[in-house]
């Protein structure tokens, strides 16, 4: 080791200790990383928005539509018979004023034929019974119009002596006939005029509305109850809690299943179910929870939360 | 390795200190290692830059010195390997014109060799920490990369005991090992570098002192002749 190297090796063991000492100080030095914060965000939109469309127009159309392919064959077989009949007239002159113009040459058939004679006949001299008043009405009026054809022009006599003859005539294509007409009368109904009863399943508003107000009056009880170790509140219990029409709990919540307990805070998940079933039980009867969507589809009677305690 | 806190200096004797006893010892033979690098690095470049300087000093000096006899007093004593390389073909001159009768052909060979010899005598120690570089711009990666792989196998095993993949069980044990292979780069990469600059370096040297070396072998087979 000569002169040169005694240099070399007094100025890398110096330049070594520098560099040693720059990383030890600052270069290294990674900065803490701040957590990001979590920035609440105000969700209004929640209440108008469903998970899933509770509108039961689609289905009951779907089900006219599969009805009618079944049903359409039966018609036309009431259809006919009336046609070589004297009744062409009354055709037109019922179609203008509804625009069913099918049902109601079938409520005509019945009538001058015997088959649904017997049937209608004690309704119509009685004071028209729900059941099947219009039908039997508009039919009586644009009968009236052509009161030169025969048979149909008196509603009252007409009926009887078709009663009497047709009784004798045809006993097994009246009760076909009536089957037939029934079914293809509810389903042109339902289809031509969409519905009548809309409120037959809770709605996604309606759902998300009295959910809130579930929550709401929930609240305070969660509010109340202590975290009972670090990292018990990741804990996500499901249950599902089963109400009475008056909002009281029918029988205590079931535990539908447990998120969020790993090793770290596994010891806490009996005593966070607990907690969760203690802040139903404390915080109930629910108030103004509405009556009507009580036992519909996706009601209140029986609803599904997810737990979590507060932090 | 709970000691860790968050935002953690990363600090060198830190990480030294929470290594394994095998990475320890890895990371301390590669900071000699780096050291010992630096110091050839650093004491082949002043040796380096000297020499040419000595060089260029003595060619000058020889080419308008009238008598290398007269020179030779002046300069023989030099440690320089220029210097030395002109001692050789002086004293081999000396010896074989010493004689009554003169060999011109052997005479010339003699002085060839005797020259050629110190000449590679002198690139020979001239080169010696060469290949210390080349040893450590080669292995000290796989040196550091062996703490590295120890170091991690060993984290490892805290995990399976630990029974927790948490990364903070996993981090601190894990960055301790690649402190190893940081310091193996750290001192592989100028080795390598140096190295190969240094092997250019000599090669020079080589070349300028065998042009000299037939400059004066010339000159004296010249005065062989008129001598003779």
């Amino acid at each position: 080791m000569d002169r040169s190297e005694r240099i070399g090796l007094g100025v890398s063991i110096a330049a070594h200790a520098a560099v040693f000492a720059a990383l030890s100080l600052s270069l290294l030095k990674t900065p803490p990383q701040e957590p990001p914060k979590a920035i609440p965000i105000e969700i209004s939109l929640a209440e108008k928005v469903g998970l899933e469309s509770s509108a039961p127009v689609p289905s009951q159309e779907e089900l006219a539509a599969k009805k009618s392919p079944v049903e359409a064959p039966v018609e036309p077989e009431a259809a006919p018979p009336p046609s070589p009949e004297p009744q062409p007239q009354p055709k037109p002159q019922p179609a203008p004023p509804q625009p069913q113009p099918v049902p109601q040459p079938k409520p005509q058939p019945p009538q001058p034929k015997p088959a649904p004679a017997p049937k209608p006949q004690p309704p119509q001299p009685k004071p028209a019974p729900a059941e099947k008043p219009q039908p039997a009405k508009p039919a009586q009026p644009a009968k009236p119009a052509p009161p030169s054809k025969a048979a149909p022009a008196k509603p009252s006599n007409a009926p009887s002596q078709s009663a009497a003859t047709g009784s004798a005539r045809r006993p097994v294509k009246p009760t076909g006939n009536l089957a037939g007409l029934d079914l293809g009368r509810s389903n042109n109904k339902t289809a031509s005029t969409a519905l009548q009863n809309p409120g037959s399943k809770a709605s996604a508003e309606d759902v998300a509305s009295f959910r809130g107000a579930i929550a709401r009056q929930i609240q305070p009880c969660a509010n109340r109850q202590v975290t009972p170790g670090p990292g018990a509140e990741r804990i996500r219990v499901l249950l599902r809690v089963n109400f009475n029409p008056d909002g009281s709990l029918a029988g205590d919540p079931d535990i539908t299943g447990v998120q969020g307990n790993d090793a770290t805070n596994g010891r806490y998940v009996e005593r966070v179910k607990d907690l969760a079933i203690a802040t139903f039980k404390g915080c109930t009867p629910i108030r103004g929870l509405p009556a009507s969507l009580y036992a519909v589809p996706s009601g209140w009677k029986s609803l599904a939360f997810s737990y979590k305690l507060p932090g | 390795m709970s000691s860790v806190p968050t935002g953690a200096v990363l600090s060198p004797i830190h990480l030294f200190l929470e290594a394994d006893i095998v990475v320890k010892l890895v990371m301390i033979g590669l900071l000699l290692a780096s050291l010992w690098t630096w110091t050839i690095i650093i004491g082949f470049a002043l040796k380096v830059s000297g020499l040419r300087k000595e060089m260029q000093r003595f060619e000058i000096e020889y080419r308008e010195a009238d008598d290398f006899d007269e020179f030779h007093r002046r300069a023989a004593g030099r440690d320089q390997p220029i210097a030395r390389v002109f001692a050789a073909g002086v004293s081999e001159w000396r010896r074989s014109t010493a004689g009554k009768t003169v060999d011109r052909e052997g005479t010339r060979e003699r002085l060839a060799t005797a020259m050629g010899a110190t000449v590679a005598m002198e690139i020979d120690r001239l080169s010696d920490r060469l290949n210390f570089l080349a040893t450590v711009g080669s292995v000290a990666p796989f040196v550091g990369l062996f703490g590295t792989v120890w170091g991690i196998m060993r984290s490892f095993t805290g995990i399976a005991a630990a029974q927790s993949s948490s990364l903070a069980v996993v981090a601190p044990g894990i960055a301790e090992a690649l402190f190893a292979t940081a310091i193996g780069l750290f001192a592989a990469i100028p080795a390598v570098i140096a190295y190969n600059r240094y092997s250019h370096a000599v090669n020079r040297v080589e070349a300028r002192l065998n042009r000299f070396a037939d400059g004066f072998h010339a000159t004296l087979s010249r005065r062989l002749e008129m001598e003779g």
